[in-house]
């Protein structure tokens, strides 16, 4: 909704304006525990990344933080232990982990003299119903021509349910969330286009859904709408967390499907 | 304690009546005798009694008090000639009077003429007052003559940003004005995101901005008062006006119904910028929509001597589309039925019955795969005025309203394609109620007071659903359902009003005010520009009424025999039940919005200086603010005190207009402020596959700062033409019947890139983060030609 209304309003009024670079002097924030922790329901995908915040102006070569005590247990009794990836400083896995329905997970972490801790639940799992697409000639504000797509599923009436697609094409992730709960159409189908993605003759669409609880989907949404400055946004601040301690970041544990096109 | 200041100022005043026996009454109305406009604050005065008179009411009305006796009536208002007559006062008496324009400047009359001095002598204080000539010479952007925008050069209030017509008004939010077109509300007044205003200059006749204490006839917003006023329509005579500007084109036509007796005016304005979409060769590009439109009328008919009846409405859209896959439209429609009544020589009283209504419609999708989200605000308002003049020295005001409000948040309707069912947000009904009462009074010549007191009621009925109750942490405690017209929560406020004048000498005074204001409805909004989506929400069981207190003391001086005149006014200000967002609050479309909700406190203090030149061939103003505004909440910036987004600390203006000859006026305007307050990150960190900011304190830091000059041209043509008198063999002036003017502008002339948002963002090419600046308009012209007949 927002989209078109910023498109007609940026067809109108940006048409006069201008863009530069300019010099602002930042302060120094002091440096916190950033913690990305982003289980999944398929073997081999459930990664915990830990780094710090880094200086605005400085190159995104963040410090990442090795040796931590990462572990995950469910609420059957399991533990999961995961290990820092030797090949990549920060980077802790456990291969064996697979995320499964209607459990709670509890994250603890011990880093840099730190205690973190986290809680995710999961719901059923979800795939999409079906993608289908139209092509779009170009047209007045959106000149190229490309696939329209669109995602289809099937809400399930008994949770409060919460979803991300996120569309990848030629490998590279959308940066665009696609964020929505079912308060609309708890139980139902549910048909909402990939509005800004172009997508051209022979390339491929791997599209992901993924089920959260309310706190990850809080989180995503505050840290889509984080970016700021700009007259629509709203006052930039950081996303609302769900890490316990002195960390920043999120832990999600995600029932996810996926489908894929590849464009004739 | 309230209760009984009310009884002792009631009975100060009852105390007047009993020495008013042998004295009568002359009053009247005064009329422009060339469209018979009423005139408003127009002068009258007694040559015997020094410093006795009185000034006509919004409707040209006056009444004088005076022992029985011969005297001399004077009266004069600014651009009509002044007059004299004798009357033998040993009865009461009406006089209607019709004063006659001065000479030359027959496409410019000054409606809104008022005594010279009338700014160091009124009691009033934070009052600013416009006149459309004011408006009709400044410079703007594309050449849209726009009171907002005008406004907006005045001390103490500030532009919302770049090109916008939303202001702030002493630290008070954008949604803090009340802003009323022949006393309907207006619930957005903005057209196409804000850069342009709803208000069509050329169907208004008088512009009045209460800054601090408004009269206690206003209430319901906490910052200000906008107070505007339609033209009547000519009642001698057919006549038209007009403008063809590069943006969009209007219309004025006002005629008598039955002369002197009743007249109308409708005016339009429509924009055409979609009309060079059509010459796209792109189809969806020709089926694409955008443009606004304005509708203005008004009717008055006189039923007899004391007796006046107003029909007025405003209608304007904004409609956006694009091919036929997005639809959006909104606006505002009021209507205004006033009854004037002269109940006798010194009541004179007001019946209003108002509508407003507010909606705004966004429409998805194709065929019968739609979707449709609509809200709506709509108020019924019945008003009632009275303007009691007891004597010479005591007028009361005072009267009572209702308003019953209807808010829709947010009505859905889908297509026979769509095959899931999507429930609205509740409506919710509320009635706000007031009674006021308020007498200025001079005591001696040197004093004068303003005192009033205005009670209010708030009240949120019930909605046939169900009404949440939210914790602290916005989690619901508690889910009633309600009938409708249950009495779910009321508010009661109590508002003091008081403003003095001391008069030092002729020249010059000491003012100073204390007001308390009360809002009971607020807008929700979180974003920096103006969005037609931003909603409305009464005061309920989780929103508690904003509160505001100021106290204003000023210091008046006039020199120059009252060509130059400069005032100071310093005023602070306590806000409290503010409002601000949870992190992440959805605004739209969600039933328990409340819940995402902060409630805080605010403060904001300042100094004014304005420096103004009104006759003359030069006029203009310079202004200038020092101010602080700051926020409080429990929530936000670790409980600590941060400056609100419109907390700029200098704030300049400075306007001036020149007449170099009957044919050609030049004017500039330049203004200058402090950037405001944003926040901009303090650190960055990666997660999720982005590069994400990192955010500290709120709002602490600093856009760069912003000041733009404008030019303005108008050239006119020749007035009169010269004819030969065929008796004397004199040249002799006639004056044309067509007139017309072209007016060129140029927004921001020295193309001052001034920051309207700065983002931190990965330059892709070096991987470096950069601030980056997005500056609006550079150097814009414009022309404009009207026309008037």
């Amino acid at each position: 909704m927002k989209k078109g209304f910023i498109f007609i309003a940026g067809l109108l009024v940006f048409a006069f304006s201008c863009e530069k670079v300019i010099d602002i002097p930042l302060n120094e924030a002091e440096q916190r525990i950033v913690v990305e922790a982003v289980l999944f329901d398929v073997e081999d995908s459930s990664f915990i990344k830990l780094s710090k915040t880094g200086s605005v102006y400085d190159n995104s070569d963040f410090e990442k933080i090795s040796g931590a005590t990462v572990t995950v247990s469910d609420d059957q009794g399991n533990t999961f232990t995961f290990i820092e990836d030797p090949l990549t400083p920060g980077l802790y896995l456990d291969t064996t982990f697979i995320a499964q329905p209607y459990r709670t997970y509890d994250l603890s972490i011990i880093a840099a003299g730190e205690t973190i801790t986290a809680t995710s639940t999961t719901y059923e799992d979800i795939q999409f119903d079906s993608l289908d697409y139209f092509y779009q000639a170009g047209s007045f504000g959106n000149p190229d021509s490309s696939y329209f797509v669109f995602f289809n599923f099937t809400d399930n009436g008994a949770d409060k349910n919460f979803y991300r697609a996120i569309p990848v094409i030629n490998g590279a992730k959308s940066g665009t969330y696609y964020l929505t709960d079912d308060k609309l159409f708890n139980g139902n189908n549910y048909r909402q286009p990939f509005f800004a993605e172009e997508m051209g003759h022979g390339d491929t669409l791997i599209a992901y859904i993924v089920s959260m609880d309310e706190a990850n989907y809080t989180y995503l949404n505050t840290l889509s709408s984080n970016g700021g400055g700009g007259p629509f946004s709203p006052t930039p601040s950081n996303p609302v967390s769900n890490l316990e301690g002195n960390a920043i970041g999120f832990f999600g544990v995600f029932m996810t499907g996926y489908e894929q096109i590849i464009f004739p | 304690m309230e209760l009984k200041k009310y009884l002792i100022a009631c009975s100060f005043l009852l105390s007047f009546l009993s020495f008013s026996q042998e004295k009568f009454t002359l009053s009247g109305t005064l009329k422009d005798g060339g469209s018979g406009e009423d005139l408003i604050g127009a002068r009258v005065t007694v040559v015997e009694l020094p410093g006795t008179g009185a000034i006509t009411n919004e409707y040209g009305f006056y009444s004088l008090t005076l022992p029985q006796g011969t005297y001399t009536i004077r009266y004069k208002s600014l651009g009509f000639i002044s007059g004299e007559f004798q009357i033998e006062l040993n009865q009461d008496i009406q006089k209607n009077i019709e004063l006659v324009p001065e000479g030359k400047t027959l496409t410019t009359v000054n409606v809104t003429a008022e005594k010279l001095d009338e700014n160091v002598k009124s009691a009033e204080m934070g009052v600013d007052k416009l006149s459309m000539k004011d408006i009709e010479n400044i410079p703007v952007l594309f050449g849209e003559k726009d009171p907002l925008k005008t406004i907006q050069l005045l001390p103490g209030v500030k532009s919302a940003g770049e090109g916008n017509s939303g202001f702030y008004v002493r630290g008070g939010g954008a949604d803090q004005n009340l802003i009323l077109l022949d006393g309907a509300p207006v619930y957005n007044a903005s057209h196409l995101l804000g850069f342009f205003s709803v208000f069509n200059s050329d169907a208004l006749k008088d512009i009045k901005l209460y800054k601090g204490g408004a009269p206690a006839e206003f209430g319901g917003r906490l910052s200000s008062v906008l107070d505007i006023k339609m033209k009547e329509g000519n009642l001698k005579k057919f006549s038209a006006s007009g403008g063809i500007g590069l943006i969009s084109s209007k219309l004025t036509l006002e005629a008598p119904i039955v002369k002197d007796k009743g007249s109308f005016i409708v005016s339009g304005r429509r924009t055409y910028a979609d009309l060079f979409l059509k010459l796209s060769k792109d189809e969806n590009a020709q089926n694409s929509i955008l443009y606004f439109y304005d509708l203005n009328a008004k009717a008055n008919y006189r039923l007899g001597d004391k007796d006046r009846l107003f029909i007025s409405g405003y209608f304007g859209r904004d409609k956006f589309g694009f091919a036929d896959q997005f639809g959006f439209d909104w606006g505002n429609t009021t209507a205004t039925l006033r009854w004037n009544h002269i109940y006798n020589d010194k009541l004179f009283g007001n019946t209003s019955f108002i509508f407003s209504n507010y909606n705004y419609k966004i429409k998805f999708g194709a065929d019968d795969e739609t979707f449709e989200i609509g809200s709506v605000i709509q108020d019924f308002n019945l008003k009632q005025d009275f303007d009691w003049y007891i004597n010479e020295n005591n007028t009361v005001t005072f009267g009572a309203n209702v308003i019953h409000h209807t808010f829709k948040p947010g009505q859905i309707e889908t297509g026979s394609g769509i095959d899931f069912v999507l429930s609205d947000v509740p409506n919710t009904y509320s009635v706000e109620s007031a009674v006021y009462i308020s007498n200025e009074q001079k005591i001696g010549k040197r004093v004068t007071l303003i005192y009033g007191l205005r009670g209010s009621n708030f009240t949120q009925l019930g909605n046939d659903d169900v009404v949440y109750t939210f914790n602290t942490a916005g989690e619901v405690t508690q889910t009633d359902s309600t009938k409708l017209w249950q009495n779910v929560q009321s508010y009661w406020g109590l508002s003091p009003r008081f403003s003095s004048n001391f008069l030092l000498n002729e020249k010059s005074s000491i003012k100073a005010g204390y007001a308390r204001t009360f809002q009971y409805l607020h807008l929700i909004s979180n974003s920096t520009a103006s969005s037609p989506t931003d909603i409305w929400l009464p005061s309920s069981v989780n929103i508690k009424p904003q509160i505001a207190d100021q106290f204003s003391l000023g210091y008046f001086r006039n020199f120059l025999n009252n060509q130059l005149e400069f005032s100071t006014e310093v005023y602070y200000k306590i806000m409290q039940n503010v409002i601000d967002y949870r992190d992440g609050a959805e605004v739209t479309l969600n039933p328990t919005v409340e819940g995402e909700l902060l409630f805080g406190r605010g403060r904001a203090y300042g100094l004014e200086l304005l420096l103004k030149k009104r006759r003359g061939k030069f006029t203009g103003w310079v202004s200038y603010t020092l101010s602080r505004t700051e926020k409080l909440f429990t929530d936000i910036n670790d409980s600590s005190w941060f400056p609100a987004r419109q907390d700029r600390t200098h704030d300049v203006s400075i306007v001036g207009m020149y007449n170099i000859n009957d044919q050609f006026t030049v004017s500039a305007s330049w203004v200058y402020y402090t950037g405001n307050a944003v926040t901009f990150p303090s650190g960055k960190y990666e997660i999720d596959g982005q590069i994400v900011n990192y955010y500290t304190e709120r709002n602490g830091y600093r856009m760069p700062d912003y000041h733009r000059l404008d030019l303005g041209m108008t050239f006119y043509h020749k007035k009169y033409r010269e004819v030969k008198d065929p008796e004397t063999g004199q040249m002799k002036q006639v004056p044309k019947k067509w007139l017309s003017s072209w007016n060129v502008s140029v927004y921001n002339a020295y193309a001052r890139e001034n920051a309207y948002t700065i983002s931190f963002r990965e330059n892709p090419d070096t991987g470096e983060t950069e601030a980056v600046q997005l500056a609006l308009f550079k150097v814009i012209p414009s022309i404009t030609y009207n026309f008037k007949f």
